[in-house]
């Protein structure tokens, strides 16, 4: 928590918004002990700005100054107030319904609609009409109407953390429902929380502004709003005094603009995917830049002392670290390591496909005698897939769920070419037999697909433009053992038959091992080992190989747990029937 | 013998299908019995959707079966769904779950999650709080037991993680502990380190574990008994030297054959047929997979047949070879 306020301190937004917005509390809380009384007729009317009255006076006489000062204080309690009111109750109601669900959820969820049907300007102006007059009635009327949007944001949020294992293991642990909400939940949506309540307060001072200038509040109140209201009827611009409504203009303008800064600071801290990076912060590359060498013959993709950074908040972070590997036409490279290791920072480089925060800062990926990593526009979209293409790891986000098959395939090959979609069709039926699945697919939508025939879809549009080189990063890891060994023995198959190389990049070593030709292992971003998959299999020389060869559990009997040494342990599978004629010896 | 520690009886589970006036429901446990004794590990392998996680929900009690029966030590415990009944169930079997990275709270401290389960069962005075905590780090080996009390999650690795969550499912001294596939999802070198600490929990203190997994390999390496769910139904099981060893079941010796295990892993020919849509609902649910399948196999539902000691398996060409429990097909 001080990390964040910390965070939120150091925040250029939020600094400016929440001084702004600290500026207009303090003016709201001691203010009106500084200036006269608003409602008392001071002068001559519609004065303009003079030393006497430095906002000039009001239609009827009364002083701006004061006016605006004043009118901060009802304005911003009520804001603050329905902010509050808004966000507590939104919650409440929320998570009750998303964390219960069934009959609670629907009951909750119904009424949540019915007022989010209502139109909320028209019901608290019904509101106001009926309930007495006071600043109670703008907070009353402004909550029973905004409410609901905040319950449905809520509902959404907990029934998105209600799956998360850790309620869960709270549930199993045995709290209570109330201590779930409150301290397995509730934590959780801080940030929501937060900008909610600006956002909610927000909405309620624009609201609060509108009804009043419209006449619906306490006309006898000095509040921003009331001041609008008299400024309207004291025909203030047909007058052209200006300087009467635009202090309180500016005013409101600039509760407003406090308020989204700091609201889209929260946002921005909390949401790491929308925190810009300093790419500055990156020192620049100092490859030479060679566009084209001469291919080696028998390399098709060299790989050149690589080094890959990415920015951090704390700097620069090396993730790939003087990789160098070659890989020949036709060879199947496989690259190991555990999570963090950079292998798939170094397949996304490949193709170009870093995120914004990394970049090549040394070295060079050659393919064919093209330097990858100065590719750049129209030459990289030609490269990409027409020369090396990918199979990802998660077959479900591969894939677009609102295309069907066919058409992923016709945008794939009309992105590298005019084609008819008849042709793409055509083409399209051919690739999906070629890896096993029923060419009548071509109609399929992805999530009629199982997982292991997602990836197979996902091999045959990677082979659709008949790549040199195919990169797969870790596609087997999300499937079944059945499934894997059935795609890896199809992809065999077809480089046999294409002729095409291939990446391979997992975490398992003895499956790359029974894969590949040569593997490479990485740790920590370096490259520790490579060598062929004979080579390592008959023994290999880094300790970290050895580990991580070690760390598979195998079938064979050498190595497995020594039996229990307790006794034999009774028989595994009992049923109600027959379970006293099966113990002894299993036999009758 | 005395009573099992866990004892599950024909339990089946199935889920709303189809649209919203359907009234179809989807099978996916389909009558699952075991035991499990004290000291004793017993895994259970199956591929995704063959019910491994809605079993261990259901024995979690976090899901409650349609039909069969749950015994803690000898007592019925779906009888009596009390809160003080649920509590003491929770308090005596616990579980440790797959995604170490889910399953603990990002907003507390490691020691937060120790202390509630400590607390909410009246494990130990409050005075005594600190030291218990501090013990139970040291007990899976995160030392110094200090400096990770007062860590957050995300400040530890995923085997550290998954540390904390065993941890927490120790809290209580239960008797069973349910583990979904611990080792998933954490890298293979610290993997090791995890299933040899639940290893050492049957030994040193008799705790059972119902170990999930899909991967053969580790089950080999830790469980003494294997069952293999199909579709919701326990295919095989017994000893988990012999199950691997002399796999009988066409179910099982196409996972084994899977494994990657050696150089010619991807030379030898997978023993199955493609699959062609869902399990069917009538006799053998493997039957339209299997290399060997038979006629009757997708008419009768294959018997218990019980090659040797302790070994089930339920399949129909099994049936010369062992003795069947009982000789009528029931279905």
């Amino acid at each position: 928590m001080r990390d964040f306020l910390r965070r939120l301190a150091r925040h250029r937004k939020a600094a400016v918004g929440g001084s702004l917005l600290l500026f207009f509390l303090l003016l709201a809380v001691v203010g009106p002990f500084f200036v006269m009384d608003p409602t008392e007729l001071v002068g001559r009317p519609h004065q303009p700005p003079n030393a006497a009255h430095w906002f000039g006076t009001t239609g009827q006489g009364q002083d701006v100054l004061a006016q605006t000062v004043v009118g901060a204080r009802e304005t911003l309690a009520v804001g603050f107030a329905v902010g509050a009111l808004v966000t507590l109750i939104g919650a409440l109601v929320g998570i009750t319904s998303g964390y219960l669900g069934r009959r609670v959820d629907d009951v909750l969820s119904l009424t949540t609609n019915v007022f989010l049907v209502i139109p909320g300007m028209p019901l608290a102006i019904v509101l106001g009409a009926y309930l007495p007059s006071g600043p109670l009635r703008m907070v009353a009327v402004l909550t029973v109407a905004g409410w609901a949007w905040n319950a449905r944001v809520f509902r959404a949020e907990s029934l998105a953390l209600r799956g998360r294992d850790f309620v869960s293991a709270a549930v199993v642990t045995g709290e209570s429902h109330s201590r779930i909400v409150s301290r397995e939940l509730l934590p959780n949506m801080a940030s929501l929380l937060g900008s909610s309540f600006i956002g909610n307060t927000l909405y309620a001072v624009g609201a609060q502004v509108g009804l009043e200038f419209l006449g619906l509040g306490d006309v006898s109140a000095v509040t921003w709003g009331t001041n609008l209201y008299w400024a309207a009827n004291d025909a203030a611009l047909l007058t052209r005094s200006w300087w009467i409504f635009v202090p309180t203009g500016l005013c409101i303008a600039l509760v407003g603009f406090a308020l989204t800064l700091v609201s889209s600071a929260i946002d921005e801290m909390t949401n790491p995917a929308l925190r810009v990076h300093k790419p500055a912060a990156l020192p620049a590359s100092t490859a030479p830049r060679a566009h084209l060498e001469k291919p080696v013959p028998g390399v098709l993709l060299r790989v050149q002392d690589l080094c890959i950074d990415y920015a951090t908040e704390k700097g620069a972070s090396r993730v790939v670290d003087s990789v160098s590997f070659d890989v020949a036409p036709g060879e199947v490279f496989g690259l190991a390591g555990e999570s963090g290791s950079g292998k798939s920072t170094i397949g996304s480089a490949l193709l170009g496909l870093l995120p914004a925060s990394a970049r090549v800062t040394q070295g060079r990926i050659l393919f064919n005698g093209m330097d990858v990593t100065a590719l750049e526009g129209p030459a990289l979209r030609a490269f990409r897939w027409r020369q090396v293409s990918m199979v990802f790891q998660s077959a479900m986000s591969a894939l677009n769920p609102v295309l069907t098959l066919g058409e992923q395939f016709h945008d794939t090959l009309a992105a590298h070419g005019r084609v008819s979609r008849a042709a793409s069709y055509a083409r399209a039926r051919e690739l999906l037999g070629m890896v096993g699945l029923s060419p009548d697919l071509v109609t399929a939508w992805p999530h009629q697909l199982s997982g292991g025939m997602r990836q197979r879809v996902g091999i045959a549009l990677a082979l659709a433009l008949e790549p040199r080189l195919v990169i797969m990063d870790e596609p087997t890891t999300a499937l079944d053992v059945v499934v894997q060994k059935e795609l890896l023995q199809r992809m065999v198959e077809l480089k046999q038959r294409l002729g095409f190389a291939m990446l391979f990049i997992t975490h398992d070593l003895p499956l790359l091992l029974a894969l590949s030709d040569r593997v490479g292992v990485l740790q920590g971003g370096k490259l520790v080992e490579v060598d062929t998959s004979a080579n390592l299999r008959a023994g290999a020389r880094h300790p970290y190989t050895q580990l991580l060869l070690s760390s598979f559990p195998h079938l064979s009997a050498k190595d497995a747990a020594p039996p229990p040494v307790q006794q034999a342990p009774e028989l595994s599978v009992s049923r109600p029937s027959t379970r006293v004629a099966a113990i002894p010896g299993g036999h009758r | 013998m005395s009573a099992p520690l866990l004892e599950a009886e024909g339990l089946t589970r199935s889920y709303l299908a189809g649209g919203f006036f359907s009234r179809e429901r989807k099978p996916i446990l389909k009558g699952v019995s075991f035991s499990l004794q004290p000291g004793e590990i017993v895994a259970l392998v199956g591929e995704s959707g063959s019910g491994k996680s809605t079993l261990a929900r259901l024995l979690a009690r976090l899901d409650m079966p349609d039909a069969g029966q749950l015994r803690l030590a000898g007592r019925d415990v779906l009888a009596d769904g009390g809160a003080q009944a649920s509590l003491d169930y929770r308090g005596r079997v616990q579980m440790v779950f797959q995604d170490p990275f889910a399953s603990l709270n990002p907003v507390h401290t490691v020691a937060y999650h120790l202390e509630r389960p400590l607390v909410r069962h009246g494990r130990v005075p409050k005075s005594g709080l600190r030291t218990r905590v501090l013990s139970l780090l040291e007990s899976v080996g995160l030392t110094p037991a200090e400096a990770f009390a007062k860590r957050y999650p995300h400040e530890l690795s995923g085997g550290q993680r998954q540390r904390v969550a065993v941890a927490r499912a120790l809290a209580v001294e239960p008797q069973v502990i349910i583990a979904d596939e611990p080792t998933s999802m954490l890298d293979v070198s610290t993997r090791k380190g995890v299933l040899q600490l639940l290893r050492g929990l049957t030994q040193e203190r008799g705790i059972g574990i119902l170990f999930i997994t899909h991967d053969l390999a580790s089950a080999r390496h830790l469980a003494d008994r294997i069952l293999v769910l199909y579709a919701g139904t326990v295919v095989e099981a017994g000893r988990a030297d012999e199950v691997l060893r002399q796999p009988r079941h066409p179910y099982t010796k196409l996972l084994l054959s899977a494994v990657p295990d050696g150089d010619d892993f991807l030379q030898a020919a997978l023993p199955v047929r493609p699959a062609t849509g869902p399990a069917p609902l009538v006799g053998c649910p493997f039957a339209p997979r299997c290399p060997v399948s038979e006629p009757r196999c997708s008419t009768l539902t294959p018997p218990d047949v019980l090659p040797a000691a302790n070994h089930l398996v339920r399949c129909h060409l099994e049936v010369p070879k062992g003795v069947t429990a009982d000789a009528s097909v029931s279905s």
